[in-house]
């Protein structure tokens, strides 16, 4: 049993990584329920391993390292995917996940303004995708369009906030 | 950005593109870095999005409304602080329906007493109550509701289990993601807050609805599904079950069974397998869509055999002919398969397993089965069958099973579904 202190260190810890394990096992399963299923995996095993865990070391890490090994005892035909078919791949995948979130994670703040930005059919488009979960088919069936349009659509979306983020965090930056 | 990227995030990868893209990752580690970082960015939009779009189905909800409802931790911690035994909160109560403390493990809430529900928030525990209706609600924490009526409650969060009598028909229980209408029966809903919902059956029939369907559809013992409000019923293949009562639990994530699934598929197909751990005990349930058969009623278990983690099967499943049902094993495990012993065993279960020489008294069965061969009868009546245990000791990973029956026989003209239970190999 975990000490009031460890307690209270596992929180803060935990609540600080978990947006980022939860981003990087939807990434590697590419299906939001097993996703979900995983994360609260993770949780209860880190949780239990926690007096194991060495504070000198960074939390985030150790945390995805928990979460990979979920996701390779998890249910193998719902866990396979393109990042985890090749070992070495998946080891690296996740090491450079622990690398570049705490880099980008600036970027989410300055999102919703950009969101707010885009135009109505633009808009549509993202919440179909990301919210309604529909794939370019789905979201050309309620539309009324071509697949092909709403995949060219969606990466110049992406392409179109990732511009606007950038800019609105130099203008941060820039900011006195 | 390489075009593969923008595939992938769209799963719209052909299997060449994605060979393709998997060499283009492994050629430089530059390559992999921006596949990484559109993935997070990826997954920044995508929280973006959902907390816009959920912030305005919670301010439609009640619960918006209700200033003294907060709003609760994400399921995962809860489950994390229940098992720490970290109180988080206590229930709160304000004046509305009229119930009956039935059990309880919350101080001061004693069995047999009368409270007025409306809001019903529990960090951890259970309690169970009955309304003046006769409908049982069993609540177990973390959950987060209201009790609009004696014949609707809000589920917002978390998990409730309803065993309904004849009075409470068309009991309703409303979550984010759609409704579940009880025609006489007993079921378990699970929802998140503005996220998925999902519903078993224990008996009877219940009804259900998406927000994203007009149409009910209804689902009977031995089914389950999960749903959104955006998106309609799928199946939910695996339900974890209390080992006493129809009931839901969290999913025990130290079990030595990490999952079950068939090969049937789930288009238009709602069965559940019910993993109880630690529930191969005298009386257990054996099967998820019939009622009345346990396993070893009124007798006592081999200590190797008992506690261990049960699979409830669906006994409809039994003439599937090219059944495989896979359990995934955290660790090596014992993998008990208990069969009808009247009939011949499948080449499968012969090839791979041993039996034990133990023998199970399984029922009751329906009345008709009395005539059947084999059938031992108790001072009620009732026909109970043997079953035999077989044994394989199997390495963590995926284990298959095969169908229940090795094809048609005179002998036993209806084959009857195996049970299957699992213990580690280091559990004593």
């Amino acid at each position: 049993m975990l000490t009031q202190l460890q307690q209270e260190r596992f929180t803060q810890l935990w609540t600080a990584a978990q947006p980022t394990v939860t981003g990087y096992l939807h990434a590697v399963v590419r299906d939001s329920a097993a996703a979900q299923d995983l994360v609260q995996e993770t949780a209860l095993v880190v949780l239990r391993r926690f007096a194991e865990y060495d504070e000198a070391r960074p939390f985030l890490p150790w945390a995805l390292g928990v979460a990979k090994f979920q996701v390779l005892s998890f249910r193998r035909d719902a866990a396979r995917s393109l990042v985890t078919c090749d070992a070495d791949l998946f080891d690296r995948f996740t090491r450079t996940w622990a690398e570049v979130t705490p880099a980008l994670s600036a970027e989410s703040s300055a999102l919703q303004a950009c969101l707010d930005r885009l135009a109505q059919r633009a808009r549509q488009v993202i919440q179909l995708r990301y919210f309604e979960g529909l794939g370019s088919e789905g979201i050309a069936q309620r539309l009324g369009a071509q697949a092909g349009a709403i995949r060219v659509l969606l990466q110049r979306v992406r392409e179109q906030l990732r511009v606007c983020v950038e800019r609105a965090l130099r203008l941060e930056g820039e900011a006195p | 950005m390489n075009p593969l990227i923008d595939r992938f995030l769209d799963d719209s990868l052909s299997e060449s593109e994605s060979a393709a893209l998997t060499a283009w990752l492994k050629a430089d580690p530059n390559h992999l870095r921006a596949f990484v970082e559109a993935n997070v960015r990826d997954h920044h939009l995508r929280d973006a999005v959902r907390h816009s779009a959920q912030l305005r189905l919670v301010e439609k909800s009640p619960a918006a409304q209700a200033p003294r409802l907060k709003i609760l931790r994400p399921a995962f911690w809860w489950a994390a602080a229940a098992m720490l035994a970290i109180t988080i909160g206590a229930m709160m109560w304000r004046p509305g329906v009229l119930v009956e403390v039935v059990s309880s493990d919350q101080p001061g809430w004693q069995a047999g007493g009368h409270v007025r529900l409306r809001q019903a928030k529990l960090a951890a525990g259970s309690v169970q109550l009955r309304l003046t209706n006769g409908v049982l609600l069993n609540l177990t924490g973390p959950v987060s509701g209201v009790l609009e009526s004696d014949m609707r409650f809000r589920l917002f969060s978390g998990r409730i289990s309803a065993d309904v009598g004849a009075r409470g028909k068309n009991f309703t229980v409303l979550t984010d993601a759609g409704e579940v209408v009880d025609l006489g029966t007993r079921f378990g809903v699970e929802a998140e807050r503005g996220g998925e919902s999902r519903v078993a059956v224990f008996s009877g029939q219940v009804k259900v609805r998406s927000n994203a369907a007009g149409d009910f559809t209804t689902l009977s013992e031995g089914e389950a599904a999960r749903f959104t409000a955006l998106a309609g019923l799928r199946r939910w293949p695996q339900v974890a079950m209390a080992v006493d009562a129809a009931g839901l639990v969290s999913v025990p994530a130290d079990s030595v069974l990490a999952s079950v699934h068939d090969n049937l598929g789930d288009e238009q197909l709602h069965p559940f397998y019910g993993v109880v751990q630690g529930g191969l005990r005298s009386g257990a349930w054996a099967f998820t869509d019939k009622p009345n058969p346990r396993w070893a009623l009124g007798e006592t278990l081999p200590t190797w055999l008992e506690g261990a983690d049960l699979v409830r099967t669906y006994h409809q499943f039994r003439v599937q002919k090219n059944y495989e049902l896979t359990l995934t094993l955290r660790a090596p495990a014992a993998v008990f398969v208990l069969i009808d012993q009247r009939q011949p065993p499948p080449p499968w279960l012969v090839e791979r397993f041993q039996q034990t020489g133990t023998h199970l008294r399984v029922g009751p069965w329906m009345q008709g089965m009395a005539g059947a061969e084999g059938a031992e009868i108790d001072g009620d009546g009732r026909p109970f069958l043997r079953f035999a245990v077989w044994r394989a000791d199997a390495a963590a990973g995926d284990f298959v099973l095969g169908p229940s029956h090795a094809g048609k026989t005179r002998s036993v003209p209806f084959p009857l579904m195996y049970g299957v239970a699992v213990k580690a190999l280091d559990q004593p």
